[in-house]
């Protein structure tokens, strides 16, 4: 037990009076006797947490073996989407929805999907670059939620495969999360060691001396030290600089937070180090699943980004089955004429899909401390950078939701699809758009989501991408 | 493209007139002033140097975050994450921590933290004599008070001592945006170009030379105005460049280019390549950098012989990789090469080769597209929109060249592909872990090809002489160097300053020594423009 935990029945208390009266109050952990007498509002009135998980995962799909025949609510999972039978009443499935990103750069446009914004080319770095055109959605959900609660954690960046594109970079290759606004993000890397992510989440909460008072001084004067020289600096470093005094300010938050009333996980032993064709992606995404969920239930935060796959991402899938032998992008690639290629790429995807399981049946198995499945008050988001792998295409960009966000999103499920594919050309090309049947904007389903967080949005993005529709077909 | 292709200019151009006044300078607009994080290994040798071994083994900065394919980019141009800022401040408590327990190296800058007083006067000298060595520059008074409050709050705290007291200053330095980042602002000059002050030339001299923080000598020099005139900079630079340190950054440098850094994680083919382990991957890196390092600081050699060069440096396990005799010892020994493989130049050497192919297959566009991009600075667009880079599945077994040789036929795909796919033919005789092989999926390879710009060829032996004579090679040079320097990519507007670097470059017969040298004598290091 930590050794603050036995003042912690007059944590708010306790928290006004810490280091020196100056600190702003953090949001406590929700325990049973801070609800309502129904049960559906802390004491205090604050609706109980919503959670989020924006997860990605790179190189696409086979969209006529991944969109079911069926539309609506009596839906059967395709043989794709098969490994999502265990959770398969909790998915909403969205399908035919253009990604309306303005620009290509084969799978960058993918990102449009969790962003709302056309990204922007990067054209004085070498290589494929881009940078995002503006926040992800788990970012917009995040400060949404700040201005409800301040938690020790703002947001959990994760990442499972560490194998990335070689060819691809600019922020927007390198991770799914933005923070801030157009023309002044700061990315969110992904991390790929569940030591660090562990670190991050419940390292501050393990019993050692008490020098949070010194720690917070020391904050004091690395801020004054960063206003000085933001007097002395042009636009751009300003921003980096508000960025790092925001860092620093949360920070502070973290080290002011009590301890939370859940139990602290133990540290994971697994480094998630292993070279390509040899990591263990299974048990690596099982243990970060466990560790969001254990983050979720001890209200440390709630929002992560989640990534599997990096973009046109090079993770030899060794453990798909059968066994993948090459890099998930070369093999996406060959699956457009080779069989034996598309059976690897067929494997692979159910893998992926595998592991998206996973990680919602772990939300759904594990209860938060008023007793309900985090499931009931999660959405999990979840996509690819293109909707086929060889082609890259984004004008039918699917999206799997899990959850029901609190009862916002229809359960059982249901599947929508904008427009029936065209079975004569399914997995057809971005040039050729009459080919491949596609209408709306896969944005009206980030604005629905958004909405669940934040009622007052009323729209999202920028550009074509733009939204202010949101999908109200899978609200329940 | 910047200073490729011809090589006269007219220096007499440049504005003689301000600054330092020696050479007429080239007209530059250079990169602007602001800041550049620490990369991670900038941090923990800064932290080596500052408080020593102990210490640096307790640093565990966050993660580099490139841009354009490189850490120098993204650390002038992005915004830390908060994680990040959360690892600075973890790793500065142990770094602390551990510095306080093993205070020699400290006590060279600051002597009371062993030999007292033990008292608020040696908060004041470490506040003043380690601080300047952190910030790389004088602390105001303001600033020495404040470091000296977080001395003080440290011996006041319950559990505090005169140690803990220094312990918790050094954790604060350690997080200081005045060390974190480098501050590069300049100050205007009389012709009203803005020059980088004397530390601040220091300090972008020493991270970029050494891959640190300045030592006190260098920012003595500086701060008495003993490193103003060029001659004064290239005696600095020239001391720099012979260190040990210079070797251990340039082939950093080198690793990262060469995206030979992360090869032992590469992982190959279980099955194929059963012998592709951590070891021999990173003895694979290691040749190629053991044979840079020899030909720039050993020989000073023509640095363009990377090119051609039949130099080796092999251990035990990569001798018997190259089907050698193993050196005597158990370390690495100069080596010759089986005559028949060709292996002419860094280009056929096994770590270039494993690092740009697939875990299976050879990527003969990869390969060649590194020639493009990295020795000869062409740029190439992303594959257009709705094109399918997908090769045909063959209709009978076939090379994979055979297969690329499709690219070649579309006139989408051929305008890019003709101009890299046929580069990587010529390491065709070597398989994804850059193993001699004469047959491809049992028929023969064909290392054959002609590319536009470049020549023909019949092998890679016969690609290095061109490659090593094509004229964009030295300015290519140039800009890989400049642009890792300090973080930036050249425009039109560096034109002028990489000319005259490639004049000094082909007068010094492509010496990397003097080029390195050269470089920060150059306007291009020595000015920024306006804070960004």
């Amino acid at each position: 037990m930590h050794f603050l935990r036995k003042r912690s029945l007059s944590r708010r208390t306790m928290l006004r009076g810490l280091v020196g009266g100056g600190l702003v109050a953090v949001a406590l952990p929700p325990l049973e006797a801070m609800l309502d007498a129904n049960g559906e509002a802390l004491a205090n009135g604050e609706p109980l947490p919503k959670r989020f998980i924006s997860f990605f995962s790179g190189n696409g799909f086979i969209l006529d073996e991944f969109e079911p025949t069926q539309a609506g609510a009596d839906w059967q999972l395709s043989p794709l989407l098969e490994p999502l039978a265990p959770v398969k009443e909790h998915i909403n499935l969205c399908t035919g929805l253009a990604n309306r990103c303005e620009d290509l750069i084969t799978h960058h446009e993918g990102i449009t999907a969790f962003t709302a914004h056309s990204f922007i080319a990067r054209g004085d770095l070498p290589g494929f670059a881009s940078d995002a055109g503006g926040p992800s959605i788990d970012q917009v959900i995040a400060d949404a939620l700040a201005r409800q609660a301040t938690l020790p954690v703002r947001s959990i960046q994760i990442g499972v495969s560490k194998f990335d594109s070689p060819a691809d970079n600019g922020t927007n290759a390198d991770t799914h999360s933005f923070r801030g606004e157009p023309g002044n993000l700061t990315p969110l890397p992904p991390e790929a060691n569940p030591l660090a992510v562990w670190e991050t989440l419940f390292g501050e909460f393990v019993p050692k001396p008490d020098d949070r008072q010194l720690r917070m001084s020391i904050l004091d004067v690395v801020r004054e030290d960063a206003r000085r020289l933001g007097s002395q600096l042009g636009t751009k470093d300003n921003q980096r600089l508000d960025a790092h005094l925001q860092a620093l300010a949360e920070l502070e938050q973290k080290i002011a937070a009590m301890p939370p009333t859940c139990e602290i996980p133990g540290m994971p032993t697994l480094a998630n180090d292993e070279v390509n064709g040899q990591e263990r992606l299974v048990e690596v995404n099982q243990v970060m699943a466990d560790l969001v969920a254990m983050a979720f239930v001890c209200d440390i935060t709630r929002v992560a980004s989640y990534r599997l796959v990096p973009l046109a991402g090079e993770a030899v899938l060794s453990e798909a089955e059968p066994a993948s032998s090459d890099t998930h992008h070369v093999v996406s690639h060959n699956a457009e004429y080779s069989q034996s290629a598309r059976d690897e790429f067929r494997s692979n995807i159910r893998f992926v899909m595998a592991r998206l399981n996973d990680l919602i049946a772990t939300l759904s198995a594990t209860n938060d401390v008023e007793g309900n499945s985090l499931l009931d008050s999660s959405i999990v988001y979840a996509t690819s950078d293109c909707a086929v792998g060889w082609n890259h295409t984004v004008r039918r960009h699917p999206v799997i939701l899990a959850g029901s966000g609190g009862g916002y999103l229809k359960q059982p499920g249901i599947h929508y699809r904008a427009i029936e594919n065209d079975p004569d050309d399914p997995n057809g090309q971005n040039d050729n758009g009459m080919s491949l049947p596609t209408t709306g904007n896969v944005s009206d389903v980030l604005l629905a989501v958004l909405q669940n967080y934040d009622p007052e949005a009323t729209e999202i993005g920028s550009g074509d991408p733009r939204s202010e529709t949101p999908l109200t077909d899978i609200l329940a | 493209m910047g200073a490729s292709g011809e090589a006269d200019t007219d220096t007499d151009e440049g504005s003689g007139d301000g600054g330092t006044g020696e050479e007429p300078e080239p007209q530059v607009v250079p990169a602007p002033a602001g800041l550049r994080r620490l990369l991670g290994a900038q941090y923990v040798s800064s932290v080596r140097y500052l408080l020593g071994d102990e210490a640096a083994a307790a640093a565990v900065p966050p993660d580099d975050q490139a841009l354009g394919g490189l850490d120098s980019i993204g650390a002038a141009q992005l915004p830390f994450p908060p994680t990040a800022i959360e690892q600075f401040e973890r790793s500065a408590m142990d770094v602390a921590s551990a510095a306080v327990a093993n205070p020699e190296v400290l006590a060279t800058t600051v002597p009371c933290v062993v030999d007292g007083p033990r008292d608020a006067t040696c908060y004041e000298r470490l506040a003043t004599d380690f601080g300047r060595l952190a910030f790389r520059r004088s602390l105001s008074p303001e600033e020495v008070d404040a470091y000296v409050g977080i001395a003080i709050d440290g011996m006041n705290w319950e559990e505090g001592s005169f140690e803990i007291g220094i312990q918790y200053a050094l954790a604060a330095f350690l997080q200081s945006p005045n060390f974190l980042y480098i501050v590069e602002l300049g100050q205007e000059r009389e012709d009203g170009l803005r020059e980088l002050t004397a530390s601040e030339l220091a300090t972008r001299m020493s991270f970029f030379l050494i891959g640190r923080t300045p030592d006190a000598e260098v920012l003595d020099l500086a701060e008495t105005g003993e490193l103003e005139t060029d001659e004064d900079v290239r005696v600095l630079a020239e001391r720099l460049v012979g260190r040990p340190a210079a070797r251990e950054t340039f082939k950093q440098l080198y690793a990262e280019v060469l995206r030979l850094r992360d090869l032992e994680f590469k992982g190959k083919d279980a099955e194929l390549f059963g012998n592709f382990d951590e070891e021999l991957a990173s003895a694979m890196r290691d040749e190629i950098l053991l044979v840079l390092e020899n030909l720039v600081f050993d020989e000073d050699g023509n640095f363009l012989d990377i090119l051609d060069t039949e130099r080796s440096f092999v251990n035990p396990r990569l001798a018997e990789f190259y089907g050698i005799e193993a050196p005597d010892a158990s370390g690495w020994a100069p080596a010759t090469l089986p005559a028949g493989q060709g292996r002419t130049g860094i280009l056929t050497r096994a770590g270039f080769l494993s690092a740009f192919s697939h875990p299976a297959l050879n990527s003969p566009t990869r390969r060649g597209l590194f020639v493009q991009e990295s020795i000869l600075c062409n740029e190439f667009a992303p594959p257009p929109p709705g094109v399918s880079t997908t090769l045909p599945e063959p209709t009978q077994d076939t090379t994979l060249r055979e297969r690329l040789e499709v690219h070649m036929e579309d006139a989408a795909c051929s305008s890019c592909h003709l101009q890299m796919d046929p580069l990587g033919f010529a390491f065709e005789a070597y398989d994804p872990v850059g193993a001699y092989r004469t047959k491809d999926n049992g028929f023969p390879v064909d290392t054959s090809g002609t590319v536009p710009g470049v020549g023909s060829f019949a092998n890679a032996s016969e690609l290095a002489p061109l490659l090593k004579q094509h004229p964009q090679v030295p300015g290519c040079v140039i800009k890989t160097i400049y642009r890792n320097s300090i973080g930036t990519v050249e425009t039109d507007d560096q034109f002028e300053g990489l000319i005259a670097l490639e004049d000094a470059f082909e007068s010094s017969n492509y010496s990397m020594k003097q080029l390195l040298v050269e470089l920060t004598t150059s306007p291009l290091f020595r000015l920024v423009d306006a804070p960004k």
